[in-house]
């Protein structure tokens, strides 16, 4: 599974982008003139409170919900579709009931027509990288959350995507689990290298794995501040005791309290 | 194995129970000396039932064909107009408002009219069975097809499936456990079809033979023809749940778990 380190990930870029959805009660702005360049490769976390919107910019990138202003392209070209090489991960794993881990894993090639004798080995491989090896033949129903979410990591991966998709993927599991997920994914991404957007509501989870983290505010979401991790690129669960990581975590945390404490203006955005 | 033995721990339990009702029916009847053509003691019944074998078993062969093909007409219409109606706003808008019209008319209502249109026989009977048990499977079929959750859409969306993938990939199996519900129900409501349109107008099957038998005295024979079709119907329906188990395997589910008969209470009306 060696790569060459160069990286393979999708460069996106956001410019002004904005969302706005039209309903029987009257039009909500979601996303408002929010500018962001991912470089191909970095792992960037989208960080905001619950329903702020920061699902609905990754549902744009990932071309599953049309852009209403500014402009949004990967490696240059406008988003109208989903990418072919995209993976996406979302907070339910989805696994379909009825297929085993292998066939699960191997949908999105078999959705393409795009399995390979190789394919199979493939699917293997990644489920000894995230260490289910022994599961490929089971069904979702024998596996615990956790195990669920790992095999949805490699259905998202199996297409060796450039851009990698995670919605909340660790928020319906256990403290621990998570921890756990989070070091895995660290490590997927060492072996990948996939550009990574990683939409989350965790200061922790977003510092401990992100090249750079985005606080956004609640709707409409807007980019409240950036940062630049430095924590260098080879991280697991000692990281969390460094100091460098509890003074990033402090700094965060104190954007998203700042933003908390100065006066609600939701009902701007919500005009009839 | 510990399910193994409670299932047949269970068997056994409905077993004896059977048995002792069916002796204490014995038991009483005869002690308080109630005369046969009111109730007759299970042993009459089962006496009347070896006498008249061959012409029971005629009987039975003619509802039981009867109660199969309106079933089964009402599946092969019933799950595609489900899956119609949820792909079609159209389609929804206009057939669901139609269907339950439909459903608010009794249709064994009708029985004298599809008489008089249909004519005697075979036809007039599989029609009514049909419009019985057809109404549950579209709706569990809608329910079913409707039970998909969005992100999964999304999902099939992202790995950009098309739109017959999408459906037989995602959606189908979904719907699956829903179908059957539909299809357990429509069942039991496909006996009670065949046996209302028999009353109403025919000269063969187990529901003639109850009226004739009653308006005979011949209550054993009723009685025996009611024991027969309960046991066709509980055949009926355990083959569904046989199947059901195969299919939808993923979700084992016991044939009488209390959701079950929710739904059947769903779908019953007359």
């Amino acid at each position: 599974m060696s790569r060459s380190n160069s990286s393979l990930g999708a460069a996106v870029r956001m410019t002004n982008l904005e969302k706005t959805f039209y309903s029987r009660t009257g039009t909500v702005k979601a996303v408002e003139d929010v500018s962001l360049n991912v470089a191909a490769g970095q792992f960037v976390s989208l960080l905001g409170p619950s329903g702020c919107g920061k699902s609905t910019i990754l549902n744009m990138v990932a071309g599953l919900t049309p852009v209403s202003g500014g402009t949004l392209t990967i490696d240059d070209h406008a988003v109208t579709e989903p990418l072919d090489e995209m993976g996406i991960v979302f907070q339910r794993d989805l696994l379909l009931e009825w297929r085993t881990v292998l066939d699960n894993i191997l949908l999105p090639l078999q959705i393409k027509r795009a399995q390979t004798p190789e394919s199979l080995k493939q699917a293997l491989e990644l489920l000894e990288l995230v260490n289910l090896a022994d599961f490929a033949h089971c069904y979702p129903r024998e596996l615990s959350g956790g195990m669920r979410q790992r095999v949805a990591i490699c259905r998202a991966l199996i297409t060796t995507p450039r851009l990698l998709l995670m919605d909340e993927p660790f928020a319906a599991l256990d403290a621990l689990t998570r921890e756990q997920l989070g070091v895995d994914l660290l490590r997927i991404q060492t072996h990948y290298h996939p550009t990574v957007l990683f939409v989350t509501h965790s200061i922790d989870e977003a510092v401990l794995l992100s090249d750079t983290v985005v606080v956004l505010s609640a709707r409409p979401a807007r980019i409240l501040a950036t940062f630049d991790i430095p924590l260098g690129k080879r991280r697991d669960g000692l990281t969390r005791r460094t100091q460098e990581y509890l003074n990033v975590v402090s700094q965060v945390r104190a954007v998203l309290e700042e933003y908390a404490q100065t006066p609600c203006l939701v009902s701007s955005s919500v005009s009839e | 194995m510990k399910q193994l033995v409670r299932r047949l721990s269970t068997t056994l339990l409905v077993t004896i129970t059977i048995i002792a009702v069916l002796v204490l029916w014995e038991v009483l009847v005869r002690l308080l000396d109630i005369p046969m053509y009111l109730v007759p003691p299970p042993s009459a019944v089962f006496k009347e039932t070896l006498r008249l074998g061959p012409e029971l078993l005629r009987h039975t062969w003619v509802t039981f064909y009867e109660i199969v093909i309106g079933f089964l007409i009402s599946v092969v219409l019933g799950v595609p107009i489900g899956i119609l109606i949820v792909y079609s706003p159209w389609l929804e808008q206009v057939s669901y408002v139609l269907l339950v019209i439909s459903q608010a008319v009794p249709k064994v209502a009708l029985a004298p009219l599809f008489l008089v249109w249909l004519g005697f026989g075979m036809q007039t009977i599989v029609l009514l069975t049909f419009l019985i048990s057809f109404f549950p499977i579209v709706v569990n079929t809608v329910v079913g097809m409707r039970s998909i959750a969005p992100e999964m859409l999304l999902l099939a969306k992202a790995m950009k499936a098309t739109q017959l993938q999408t459906f037989a990939i995602f959606r189908l199996p979904v719907a699956l456990p829903s179908i059957f519900g539909g299809l357990k129900v429509a069942s039991t409501l496909a006996v009670v079809g065949a046996i209302v349109a028999e009353f109403v107008g025919s000269q063969e099957g187990l529901g003639y033979l109850i009226l004739s038998a009653n308006a005979n005295f011949q209550t054993p024979l009723a009685f025996a023809a009611i024991a027969i079709l309960s046991l066709m119907g509980l055949a009926i329906f355990y083959f569904i749940a046989f199947l059901e188990n195969r299919v939808v395997f993923w979700q084992r589910s016991n044939e009488l778990e209390p959701e079950a008969w929710q739904r059947a209470s769903v779908g019953v009306d007359l």
